[in-house]
């Protein structure tokens, strides 16, 4: 026996068309079927099989059992079905009346027990209902307060996403710039310190990034120098508050062969009197 | 009588009608198929009323999942032949089902055909002319996988036969039934 028809004996086309294959054997037999046409022709003689099995069992429907499809898919109340076997048998749908019993008059009283019963029961029904809508109410308010105070926050974050994004973008474009010339500032006194200085000789812009400086003292100031033919001039005070990220920009400078970083009084001064941090030849 | 070719563009046709959602072809669906999909039902619950609640639920899934049918994968009477019986072997094996129902003990297949699978309602008549002609154990399998929601591996446990044998007896008696049938 060849190897498609070892495969169609094994029986394992009949239980994919009863679909008893798991979902690794349907992707073998679906390949099967699209390579060998004897195989897709057997599938197709048990389908018809297994269509002719069904179609000698087939019961033919009650009447409005139509209706009552139709009325399901296109999303339609359903109309219920009769029910005659439901009802105690022989007594369907008669109702048994006693003659030997008259009580009109309490038959009476009882409609106005029933009718009170019934207001009491659909007022009190109301009652529970609006308070379960006012819980309803507060529920959602306070989820409503939740989501736009949670809607705030991220608002908030995402505005400051939104600088840090901006600043970074300008610190890459300071790095990435072909004219910016790259100044290390090396320390003079306090070996830890350390910065660096971007300075376009074009545009003359000048940015520093201070990596590390000590916290000064709060009646100090960090002051930047450039320094042109042995001469300091002051490109500008570092922030008092030690937050130096990412960049600062300072004064333009046209010409200098260094740059420092020094301590000087609050407020800085015209030429250099306090300690030199960093120093950076060109 | 139509040839396989025209029998398929009718099909075709069909299934173009129904995923559109068209009235027309739920309406030319429910007139082909419903007998044949509720004697599935009935074969796999055994009551009218019970079957006729499950195919409402069978052509709202038909109507809902007709977008995922794959032409390519069989003929749509094969796809909803197998809602149809997941439909009803579901409820077979739902909680409220067995409640109603004492629970069927499997060992009573091990003797052949049960009682009631072939029960005298005229309309199963065609079934049981068709049935009468195979081996007992050849429609037993063929009951127990098609309209009792049987696995494999549990009517080769049920009926002490190993599941290869399970696979080549339900191919032994479907093509009995070709042979039958054509």
């Amino acid at each position: 026996m060849s190897k498609v028809e070892d495969y169609i004996s094994s029986g394992i086309l009949e239980s994919y068309v009863m679909g008893l294959t798991s979902n690794w054997e349907n992707l073998q037999v679906e390949a099967m079927i699209a390579k060998h046409p004897e195989i897709k022709q057997e599938v197709e003689a048990i389908e018809a099989n297994l269509l002719s099995l069904a179609q000698a069992a087939a019961v033919t429907p009650h009447a409005d059992l139509k209706e009552n499809i139709f009325a399901a898919i296109e999303g339609r109340p359903v109309p219920k079905r009769e029910k005659e076997k439901d009802l105690p048998d022989g007594k369907a749908g008669v109702k048994v009346i006693d003659i030997n019993v008259e009580k009109p008059a309490a038959g009476n009283n009882t409609i106005w027990k029933w009718a009170v019963a019934a207001s009491v029961t659909l007022l009190l029904g109301s009652a529970a209902f609006n308070y379960y809508l006012f819980g309803k109410l507060e529920d959602s308010n306070s989820h409503l307060a939740h989501l736009t105070n949670e809607h705030s926050d991220l608002n908030k974050n995402f505005a400051s996403l939104q600088t840090n994004y901006g600043q970074s973008t300008e610190q890459l474009k300071i790095y990435q710039d072909a004219n910016s010339k790259m100044i290390c500032l090396t320390p003079v006194s306090d070996s830890s310190s350390l910065a660096h200085i971007y300075w376009n000789q074009n545009a003359k812009t000048v940015f520093v990034e201070v990596n590390n400086l000590p916290l000064a003292a709060d009646t100090m100031q960090y002051e930047l120098w450039a320094i042109h033919n042995g001469t300091p001039q002051s490109i500008g005070l570092l922030p008092i508050d030690h937050k130096f990220d990412p960049v600062i920009q300072m004064s333009n400078v046209d010409s200098a062969q260094a740059f420092a970083i020094t301590l000087e009084k609050k407020g800085g001064v015209l030429t250099p009197a306090g300690q030199m941090y960093v120093l950076g030849k060109i | 009588m139509l040839t396989k070719e025209e029998n398929i563009a009718k099909e075709d046709n069909l299934v173009a009608l129904l995923k559109n959602k068209d009235r027309q072809g739920y309406n030319m669906l429910y007139d082909n198929y419903a007998p044949t999909l509720l004697g599935v039902l009935m074969k796999i619950v055994g009551e009218q009323e019970a079957a006729e609640d499950l195919l409402q639920d069978v052509f709202v899934k038909i109507w809902n999942n007709i977008g995922s049918y794959d032409p390519k994968k069989g003929r749509l009477y094969t796809w909803m032949l197998n809602i149809t019986r997941n439909t009803g072997i579901d409820k077979l094996r739902s909680k409220d089902f067995k409640k109603g129902e004492q629970n069927r003990p499997i060992d009573k297949y091990v003797n052949g055909i049960r009682e009631d699978s072939l029960t005298s309602k005229t309309d199963t008549i065609g079934l049981k002319k068709l049935v009468e002609q195979l081996k007992p154990d050849q429609y037993t399998v063929i009951d127990m996988l098609y309209f009792k929601g049987y696995s494999q591996s549990e009517t080769a446990e049920a009926l002490g036969i190993p599941l290869g044998t399970v696979k080549t007896r339900a191919r032994a008696a479907l093509l009995e039934l070709r042979t039958i049938v054509t």
